[in-house]
């Protein structure tokens, strides 16, 4: 797969088409395009092709099977000769298209097939959804990345050549753009037109009044027009000819094609709001009563807004949006059904609240929470007035799940609960358990296990009752991940009764739900491996099946397994995959950046306790105490990494305030193993994870054996950095650089200086509350006061002692310290963060 | 887009010829970089070409290992910067 960058006009696609045609005429070149609509025709580029294709590939695309229609493509690409996929302008690709384009370069490899992709590289930034999917291809080995550069000064200099124009003005003013340069080479006349519309509309000027008219028709029905509607509109051949006598327009087969878009772009820019929507009305006018009504109503709903037409909006954007779910094309789906929102006071009240109910549910998939929620409110209120209780819980409980989703979970729960209040007094329903499902969802989300397993039974057994196996499956799961993840192995009964039920039911989102949840309960046991494993599953069914909430959701879990392994690159790029994005569920997002967060501190990279703040906003926001736990732990972390210890102690104190009554003993080993490292060890932590209390207990030995065995390199390291032998420390040191983890390494090799090994260079001292230099309580408060530049005398007068006891004082504080004059030791009493606020109230009194 | 100073030993010296092959392989490297929205602004080299000191603009840390891996340079060290010159405060 070729993808082929470069600015608007810069000739990508005049190079792809001079590569094809020099292919030989036994090529079979297969070609689709991405419209410049608003909202895209779901897979437009296939339909494009599918003339080319023969029967068995348009009855793949009449089918609305997604997966039905890449493998019927994977199957042409197979086929002999091999063909050449082009498909131009993907920085415009609907969703459904961005996945083709994953299928295609994950796949191609495997075909003797060529696919060459042109975009626009300089209307990809970061968020548009293009960049990610060239990232997601950028390691794969069979896709290459081409630029197009701009003409140089010699080659516009060529193409000027018998025009009368400065070739050096004309590569100033163009930039070298091929289409720029010959827009104003065409243009003529005696000013240099400065842009490209000014070029254009120049041209278009000389076109006589009825092809002037036909022209602007032109631009708004799209960058290639079938002449039949131009003249059905009221052009005439004469009108045409001009057309494409001037260049701006040129024969396309059987239709007449745009020179380029940017010509489309400048004579649509020119017309004024008025005329537009006076030409998209006629258009569309003409449009529905042809076969595109039925074919492509993304189309004729594109015509419609941009129209004004509400009737015509309504008539044709739910169509699109339906075609475009059931393609998985959702930001489309998403995007037709927002056109409807300034229409849907027009129409009866059921029919608004489904539209606005399917809405709301596009908008969840997306992870656009706040969309999603405030139009399921809107809903929920129809639905009320109509007296329709069922409709009312099952829109509570849909809220409650887009609340989840924006970090609002106490919101989340008193939305479920009061779908479970107006759910109950009915008959048994799929809602009632759907609800009670989400109940055990918000409840694994705050820990609390009862209510997992109490909300998920009454599930399960509704769902006997009424025969409703998936969300049997949904129940299942979240208890089996609940049990897993405090340690109770019936959890695995669970996950394996919703795993069969998955495959039985042939339910990807299950299996990889049931994936993810596997995963974080290995995570919560320190199996890393086992998650790795778990999650990697559950991603790849979830990129298969487009599925960008459990996708999210398994990626940054992904990344604390990783870190944990000392996979940094790899967790680095899992916890990116998912802190880029802009709409992530707040839960993956917090789980990210927590990854990100200890990723950074651990290596020293700027940028950790911001993360974490984040973070940890994201976790106070929920309110939900406990997920605060694991935040407050990464950020003594980091605190401790970049020596301070202050805030490593206000971490590890609010840490200590979060712990739930369930204490897991991995949070309490960590907790006790900052405060240790602090200086203000905690009373001995029985219920602490094997690992850490043995380190506690001063075996690092056993400790590092005890972090190997759990394939845990960094917390190896860092056991070993703590022991008396050096060689031992020196094993550390090289464990440490090797992972590049630069603070834990200077602290080390500064340890192994302590020790007397020679030949290591300098680091910053670890630093602990407790004085390092013993000094006794008078002694702090006359280096205090030395510090203040207070004399001898000025001491012992403030203290009511002799000045010789004094002198004793200050003798001791310099021997201490190891300095020889009173401005060293002040020096060093900085230095070693003995002169600070906390310390001063302290030793005084 | 924040400024970093990336800091590099290179424990045999890093010489780049000042050929074509030498340009090449700087041209390379602002390819690479482009991929991951990183961009070289210029590196400070000691004289014994044993450690360089380098600018770059790019959204985050991460991206500045990922170009140098993709780029076959080392790392010591990240810091995100910000530019002082003497008529800052002019």
């Amino acid at each position: 797969m070729v993808l082929v960058g470069g600015e608007a006009g810069i000739g990508k696609s005049a190079l792809v088409d001079r590569f094809c045609g020099g292919l030989g005429r036994d090529a079979r070149v297969l070609v689709g395009t991405c419209d410049a609509l608003s909202t895209p025709r779901p897979l437009g580029p296939l339909f494009d092709m599918s003339d080319a294709l023969g029967d068995p590939f348009a009855q793949a695309l009449g089918s609305d099977s997604r997966d039905g229609i890449f493998d019927a493509l994977l199957r042409e690409l197979r086929a002999s000769p091999p063909p050449v996929v082009v498909i131009e302008d993907a920085h415009w690709a609907d969703d459904a298209t961005f996945d083709l384009l994953r299928f295609l370069g994950r796949r191609i490899g495997s075909t003797r097939a060529l696919a060459i992709v042109t975009y626009r590289d300089d209307e990809v930034r970061s968020r548009h959804p293009l960049r990610a999917v060239l990232g997601d291809l950028a390691t794969s080995a069979s896709v290459i990345r081409l630029g197009v550069p701009a003409l140089s000064r010699a080659a516009v200099a060529e193409l000027a050549r018998g025009f009368d124009v400065d070739a050096s003005e004309l590569h100033r003013t163009t930039g070298g753009n091929p289409f720029f340069v010959t827009e104003v080479l065409a243009a003529g006349g005696s000013v240099m037109p400065t842009t490209v519309e000014d070029a254009v509309n120049a041209r278009a000027s000389r076109l006589p009044d009825g092809a002037r008219g036909a022209l602007d028709l032109a631009s708004v029905i799209g960058s290639e027009v079938d002449p039949e509607i131009l003249t059905a509109l009221g052009a005439t051949p004469s009108d045409i000819e001009a057309m494409l006598d001037s260049g701006i327009l040129r024969a396309a087969g059987p239709r007449i094609a745009f020179r380029h878009e940017l010509v489309r772009d400048a004579v649509y820019g020119g017309l004024s709001v008025p005329r537009r929507r006076e030409l998209h009305r006629r258009v569309l006018a003409w449009l529905s009563h042809s076969d595109v009504a039925r074919d492509d109503p993304a189309v004729l709903a594109h015509h419609a807004a941009e129209a004004g037409d509400g009737k015509a909006v309504l008539r044709f954007a739910p169509v699109a949006a339906a075609r475009a779910a059931a393609l998985r094309a959702h930001r489309e789906a998403r995007a037709q059904y927002a056109r409807l929102i300034p229409y849907l006071s027009g129409l009866a009240d059921e029919r608004r609240a489904e539209l606005l109910d399917a809405y709301s549910t596009e908008c969840t998939i997306g992870d656009a929470f706040a969309e999603g929620a405030s139009a399921r409110r809107q809903a929920i209120d129809i639905w009320r007035r109509l007296g329709r209780p069922t409709r009312v819980g099952l829109g509570l409980s849909l809220l409650a799940q887009a609340e989840l989703g924006l970090g609002r979970d106490a919101d989340a729960e008193a939305s479920n609960d009061e779908a479970i209040r107006v759910l109950e007094p009915l008959a048994p329903s799929l809602e009632l358990a759907r609800a009670y499902w989400y109940g055990a969802v918000i409840c694994a989300s705050a820990g609390d296990t009862a209510g997992v397993v109490e909300y998920g039974t009454r599930a399960i057994e509704l769902c006997r009752t009424l025969d409703e196996l998936p969300m049997m499956a949904n129940a299942h799961n979240v208890i089996g991940g609940a049990l897993l993840a405090v340690g109770d192995e019936e959890g695995r009964a669970h996950l394996a009764r919703s795993l069969a039920l998955g495959r039985e039911l042939d339910t990807p989102e299950l299996i990889a739900d049931a994936h993810v949840l596997s995963g974080t309960a290995a995570i919560a046991a320190h199996r890393f491996d086992d998650a790795v494993r778990e999650l990697r599953a559950a991603a790849a069914i979830a990129v298969e099946r487009d599925h960008d909430n459990i996708r999210h959701d398994a990626m940054a879990k992904l990344a604390l397994a990783l870190l944990y392994l000392g996979h940094l690159n790899e967790a680095a790029d899992a916890a990116m995959a998912v802190a880029a994005r802009p709409l992530v569920a707040a839960y993956s997002r917090m789980t990210a950046l927590l990854a990100l967060g200890r990723l950074r501190a651990r290596r020293g990279d700027p940028g950790a306790m911001e993360v974490l703040d984040e973070a940890l906003e994201l976790a106070q926001r929920s309110g939900s105490p406990g997920k605060a736990l694991p935040i407050r732990l990464a950020r003594a972390e980091a605190a401790v990494l970049s020596g301070d210890t202050h805030r490593a102690l206000e971490e590890a104190e609010a840490a200590r305030a979060c712990l739930p009554d369930h204490r897991v003993p991995w949070h309490v080993g960590e907790l006790a193993y900052w405060l240790a490292s602090i200086g203000k060890p905690d009373e001995a932590p029985t219920a602490a994870a094997e690992p850490y209390a043995l380190q506690s207990s001063g075996a690092a030995a056993a400790a590092a054996a005890a972090w190997d065995a759990l394939g845990c390199p960094y917390e190896a390291a860092r056991a070993r950095s703590d022991a008396d032998d050096p060689a031992m420390v020196r094993q550390a040191l090289d464990a440490l650089n090797e992972l590049g983890a630069r603070p834990a390494a200077a602290m080390t090799a500064c340890r192994l200086r302590e020790l007397g090994v020679r030949g290591i260079p300098r680091g910053p001292r670890p630093s602990t509350l407790d004085h390092p230099a013993q000094l006794t309580r008078r002694e702090s408060q006359v280096l205090a006061l030395l510090a203040q530049g207070l004399r001898n005398q000025e001491i012992s007068a403030r203290h009511a002692v002799s000045a010789r006891t004094v002198d004793h004082q200050v003798s001791s504080i310099l021997a201490k310290l190891g300095v020889r004059s009173r401005t060293e030791a002040v020096a060093e009493a900085h230095r070693l963060g003995l002169l600070d606020e906390d310390r001063q109230r302290e030793t005084a009194s | 887009m924040p400024r970093y100073l990336v800091e590099r030993t290179f424990k045999d010296g890093l010489h780049i010829p000042t050929s074509p092959e030498g340009a090449k392989t700087c041209l390379s490297v602002v390819g690479n970089n482009a991929d991951l929205t990183v961009t070289w602004i210029h590196s400070y080299v000691t004289e014994d070409k044993g450690m360089t000191y380098c600018i770059y603009d790019g959204p985050n840390a991460e991206a500045i290992r990922k170009a140098a891996e993709r780029n076959g340079l080392p790392v010591d060290r990240i810091s995100e910067v910000s530019v002082l010159d003497p008529y800052f405060y002019h």
